[in-house]
């Protein structure tokens, strides 16, 4: 069977592309969530604790340099220094600093738009910094956050086909070969741009329905 | 018995010194009410007291408790000490049980149903019972007041300390938040009312402080204060909003 110029067996590589993007994407961005709401919270302390400056110095310094080139220090510098890593950990790997940094910046401004007479109603009833972060200002907070959040999750599905420079083989690469199979390129990457779309408009969605839900 | 003891507290912003040596005292059950041309430092000196800012020198001491910034001791203490905020500062996610609950269940570890009891006889002794369930957003100025003061009243405070409270109100919802602390002051709650409302603090003040340029510049009961003030600044600062 034949779909236009596709065979089947393009159809699964493509599919299987679908599934390793989707993979990566699940578990960097799954971690990325978890660093970036530890970082964004530290980072928001009002004191300057040594665990706000390290805060400030991670989300800083991933927010600040490529994604490509994370992928490719990740696997290749690692392999480089003698160190035995595979393409899966190092892009994942690359993935949750990256996303995490950038979490972390919107964690930290939700926390801190929430108004000082929130914190201080908090803390005169006797609950502690923690205590008041978690029963006032958060639960406030996340409204806030979740639209900016989400765009980043998006940026970061469509960013995540530059895993393809470590030859992981991700959707945009298992096209490339479909491709090299086919020669059909408009077909195969208007199908790949299908894929990211039924990813990434649901994320949309979702966005429209917390936001108005909250 | 004292329950407010301020000793010689000096206070700066920056350069600015907005507290120049404070010292007044308050007896257990007594009501006091602070009052002064705005900048003259009577809602930085209320919020010294339970260390929403800090102090340069000098003493608090609340029911024999120094007010220091050690966390634990702090919390213990705040715990203790209710704090009624000009702009209500209600939670605006958690509904108005919640809002009286919180302090109960967070920090007195207060089982739910008995915080749920406690908190709808504090909703019912500022008239607001029925308003449990609804959220702040839908509450009238005066009611939300009312709630903010709930929720002090609900942690069993040893003292409540008030700033402008009623200052954020429209005229017409003034009087059901002066209404009600009159009340608490009458059941024999220590207050300290950072206030403008001569009228409340004539009926209810046990004892009025004039601040003047972060300086207690008179003191006295409301008869002396309103009759014979002392100094040319309390004064005229009296005839003016009279």
């Amino acid at each position: 069977m034949v779909f236009g110029k596709l065979s089947v067996a393009d159809i699964n590589y493509l599919w299987r592309g679908t599934l390793l993007t989707l993979r990566l994407c699940l578990t960097g961005i799954g971690l990325g969530l978890i660093l970036g709401v530890m970082f964004g919270i530290l980072r928001a302390n009002p004191r300057r604790t040594l665990t706000k400056m390290i805060a400030t110095v991670y989300i800083e310094f991933f927010r600040a340099v490529p994604l490509m080139l994370l992928f490719v220090v990740g696997y290749f510098g690692i392999i480089s220094l003698g160190y035995n890593v595979s393409r899966f950990g190092a892009v994942v790997g690359a993935i949750s600093l990256y996303t995490g940094a950038y979490i972390g910046q919107v964690v930290r401004t939700g926390i801190e738009s929430v108004g000082r007479g929130q914190w201080e109603a908090g803390v005169s009833l006797g609950m502690s910094y923690p205590d008041t972060l978690r029963y006032v200002i958060l639960p406030q907070a996340v409204k806030i956050m979740i639209p900016p959040a989400i765009g980043i999750v998006i940026g970061v599905v469509k960013g995540s086909s530059l895993a393809s420079v470590v030859g992981y083989v991700e959707l945009v690469l298992a096209g490339r070969h479909v491709i090299q199979r086919t020669y059909a390129p408009l077909l195969v990457m208007g199908t790949i741009a299908m894929i990211y779309f039924v990813i990434c408009y649901p994320l949309s969605i979702l966005s429209k329905n917390l936001e108005r839900k909250l | 018995m004292l329950m407010l003891d301020v000793k010689d507290v000096h206070k700066h912003f920056g350069q600015l010194h907005v507290l120049k040596g404070i010292s007044l005292q308050l007896e257990r059950g007594e009501t006091g009410v602070l009052f002064g041309r705005s900048g003259s430092g009577k809602s930085t000196l209320l919020r010294c007291i339970n260390y929403l800012e800090s102090i340069d020198s000098g003493e608090i001491y609340v029911d024999n408790e120094l007010v220091t910034p050690e966390r634990a001791k702090l919390r213990k203490l705040r715990a203790n000490i209710g704090f009624v905020f000009q702009q209500f500062n209600l939670f605006p996610h958690l509904s108005i049980l919640g809002n009286v609950t919180l302090g109960l269940k967070v920090v007195r570890k207060t089982p739910e149903d008995e915080a749920r009891e406690i908190a709808l006889i504090a909703l019912e002794d500022v008239g607001l019972k029925e308003k449990a369930e609804n959220y702040p957003e839908e509450l009238s100025g005066g009611q939300q007041q009312r709630v903010a003061i709930a929720r002090s009243i609900a942690m069993n405070p040893k003292m409540i300390l008030f700033d402008e409270p009623t200052s954020a109100l429209d005229p017409e919802l003034i009087g059901e938040v002066l209404e009600v602390m009159k009340d608490l002051s009458q059941q024999g709650m220590t207050m300290l009312v950072v206030s403008h409302e001569m009228g409340f603090a004539r009926e209810t003040a046990d004892k009025m402080f004039f601040l003047h340029g972060g300086k207690l510049v008179e003191q006295g009961p409301p008869s002396e204060i309103f009759r014979k003030p002392k100094t040319e600044e309390c004064r005229r600062f009296i005839e003016a909003i009279l």
